[in-house]
């Protein structure tokens, strides 16, 4: 126990000063005793996120300075600074607390597809993105997000309306071949047989589920 | 019970505004804590936290978000039980924990649990920490307690339980919903600590002596409770940058005290009580007066009710029903820090904690604390156990001032009280352990360095 002269209080904390006034403390009979730990403190994440956008940010700038010194046929800089931000988005939901992995393949599967198409636009436009990877691309997320659910059945419902919205971007595929925009026809075809047959077997499994995850999510 | 998967609730009335405005400064996370008089063994403590869950289906949730509301869906994971090791009032979100709502932690004799509002008000809180204290000690104690027995609200019905009562309330369309809009506040000036830690200043005193101090000022405790600390942030704040607002109190009420309920969930209202040193200065005794009329005034049913039918009728609006969340969640984050603004402080008094009487000599005394806002930055709970009433300033500024008053004032009346604090002169362990390293490496070093000279 400890005695503040100033504010004429005991004091229960072992502590060389006042938590009231700063003043020295004098000893008083009783025990003391520490209701809290030291705190232990770190922002280390907090200065990581940081320090990584920022890093994007410079080593993106600097690519469009030397590709404006030294102009090249195909823009790379372009390539270089899409890249950089989906390096930092993918690290950044990797790092989130509490993270549902279906939101980041989700995430992972559209934002792949942009930095393909991307690419394959700045780099003379021949449309494999289009045609074969994004398909592929939209089949490994919702067949990802299918075995999750499989895995851990006790997240199921976390899933469910991830895995319906990336079944969903399986239709995307039927619009480029309907639009002309995709050449080659069985890449994207499978994509969307794909799609529809993962809607299928949600609604032929788990029914009540889907219904009830439906009603939770919309309930006004 | 049916399956995990299939059950869930939609939030209470009070609920709905927590997940929305709650951000890292303001956590609306809330504390209770029970000091046992003997260290508490984490094993035990885990068993009985799920002990006293599977009594409590309306905690045994997690959050989640749907298009216009969030709700809660039932949890098939277990809560952890960890030791202590930050400041108090931390977020609570769906990354800590499993997803729960709450957060069981340990220190030496204290078993802590820190509670989402959105899931419980602190009556809902007290009756959880009282069937884990309770649980635990059986555990612990198997020989001298008796296993049959009676613990606070075990008799209630899971469905009595996770009621929300407002609507039961409310849907008597008996009088016209009302809602009074409040002016801003004096908010007393501060500095606020490094990365908003919370500052912990509590101070124990026997409620005996507290009773006997009201009794003299012929008050309730919680009156002349609030009319000291009306008068602590007059003298040490409001004196030296006078202001035309005034200083008020906002002090939540039990509704289950007007309409009766047996809900673990929320079921609350706030009340003010100010007094205004713009014209002149008050007297305590004054203020006091004040305190009482203002406490007379709102703590009525008839005063009540009307603001329990206005913050229904908006849940029950149809057209904001249908809003997105996420523009209900910029509109309530705005309605939020303005709310905060109408208070000085906030002073919230929960009573007497009552234990089975076997369980009395195994327990010291509960703690109860508020996590402050950057609006309303000191914030003051209270809560008593047999004969130890402890009050407890929480804020996230630097200055003391206010606390010191306070206290002195409470010694001044014939009551006494001890400090205690969070405040801790030691390195952190991290530290000190980063120190001894670098020391040893040093030490290894310098015998190379002889070793070569030899």
């Amino acid at each position: 126990m400890k005695y503040c002269s100033g504010c004429k209080l005991k004091i229960e904390n072992d502590v060389s000063k006042c938590p009231l006034c700063g003043a020295a403390t004098a000893d008083a009979a009783g025990t003391s005793n520490n209701d809290y730990p030291a705190a232990k403190q770190s922002y280390r994440a907090e200065i990581a996120s940081k320090a990584m956008l920022f890093i994007a940010v410079a080593s993106s700038i600097i690519c469009i300075f030397i590709n404006n010194l030294v102009k090249t046929p195909i823009p790379w800089s372009a390539i270089s600074t899409i890249s950089a931000f989906y390096i930092y988005l993918t690290v950044k939901f990797l790092l989130k607390k509490g993270k549902n992995y279906s939101v980041i393949i989700m995430f992972q599967v559209i934002f792949i597809s942009v930095l393909i198409f991307a690419i394959d636009f700045l780099t003379g436009n021949r449309g494999w993105a289009v045609d074969y990877v994004v398909p592929f691309l939209i089949i490994s997320g919702s067949a990802a997000i299918s075995i999750l659910s499989i895995i851990q059945p006790f997240k199921y419902t976390e899933y469910l309306i991830y895995l319906l919205i990336t079944a969903l971007l399986g239709l995307i595929p039927l619009a480029m071949l309907i639009s002309g925009v995709a050449k080659v026809f069985w890449p994207n075809a499978i994509c969307v047989l794909y799609s529809l047959l993962t809607v299928l077997g949600v609604a032929f499994f788990t029914g009540r589920r889907f219904r009830l995850e439906i009603k939770k999510k919309l309930h006004f | 019970m049916p399956s995990n998967e299939f059950n869930w609730y939609k939030l209470d009335n009070a609920a709905r505004l927590f997940p929305s405005v709650s951000t890292v400064t303001a956590t609306n996370v809330f504390r209770l804590s029970c000091r046992l008089k003997e260290d508490v063994s984490p094993a035990l403590l885990q068993k009985a936290v799920e002990q006293a869950l599977d009594e409590t289906p309306s905690f045994k949730v997690r959050l989640r978000k749907g298009l216009f509301w969030y709700y809660f869906e039932q949890n098939p994971l277990s809560p952890t039980v960890e030791e202590e090791h930050f400041y108090p009032c931390r977020k609570i979100d769906k990354g800590t924990n499993n997803g729960y709502l709450f957060y069981v932690t340990y220190f030496g004799k204290y078993i802590h649990i820190e509670y989402f509002h959105a899931l419980c008000d602190g009556t809902g809180a007290a009756a959880f920490l009282s069937k884990v204290v309770a649980r635990y000690l059986l555990l612990a104690h198997p020989e001298e307690l008796p296993g049959d027995l009676e613990i606070a609200a075990s008799g209630v019905s899971h469905s009595a339980q996770t009621e929300d009562s407002f609507l039961r309330v409310a849907r008597k369309n008996e009088v016209k919903a009302k809602n009074e809009i409040r002016k801003k506040a004096f908010n007393p000036a501060s500095i606020l600590t490094q990365n908003g830690e919370i500052k912990v200043i509590k101070g124990i005193m026997p409620l005996s002596q507290v009773k006997a101090f009201a009794k003299s000022k012929n008050a309730t405790i919680t009156e002349v409770l609030a009319a000291v600390l009306i008068y602590s942030i007059y003298m040490e704040s409001f004196r030296f940058e006078p202001s035309n607002r005034s200083i008020e109190v906002c002090v939540p009420v039990n509704l289950r005290k007007f309409f009766p309920s047996e809900t673990m969930r929320n079921f609350f209202a706030t009340i003010y009580a100010g007094a205004n040193f713009y014209e002149r200065e008050l007297s305590f005794d004054e203020i006091l007066e004040k305190v009482k009329s203002d406490m007379a005034q709102e703590l009525s049913a008839e005063k009540i009710y009307p603001k329990v039918m206005f913050y229904v009728g908006a849940q029950k609006n149809i057209a904001l029903r249908f809003v997105p969340l996420f523009l209900k969640n910029l509109v309530l984050r705005i309605s939020f820090a303005k709310g905060e603004q109408t208070q000085s402080t906030v002073l919230s008094n929960l009573g007497q904690f009552n234990v089975p009487k076997e369980l009395e000599p195994y327990i010291e005394r509960f703690e109860f604390l508020l996590s402050p806002t950057l609006q309303s930055r000191y914030k003051t709970s209270a809560c008593s156990f047999g004969d130890v009433f402890v009050y407890c300033f929480t804020s996230n500024a630097e200055n003391t001032d206010i606390q010191r008053r306070f206290f002195s004032i409470l010694k001044e009346n014939g009551v006494d009280v001890t400090i205690s604090c969070n405040m801790r002169e030691t390195l952190p362990e991290s530290v000190k352990e980063k120190k001894k390293k670098e020391k040893k490496k040093r030490g290894e070093k310098n015998e190379v360095l002889q070793r070569m000279q030899a």
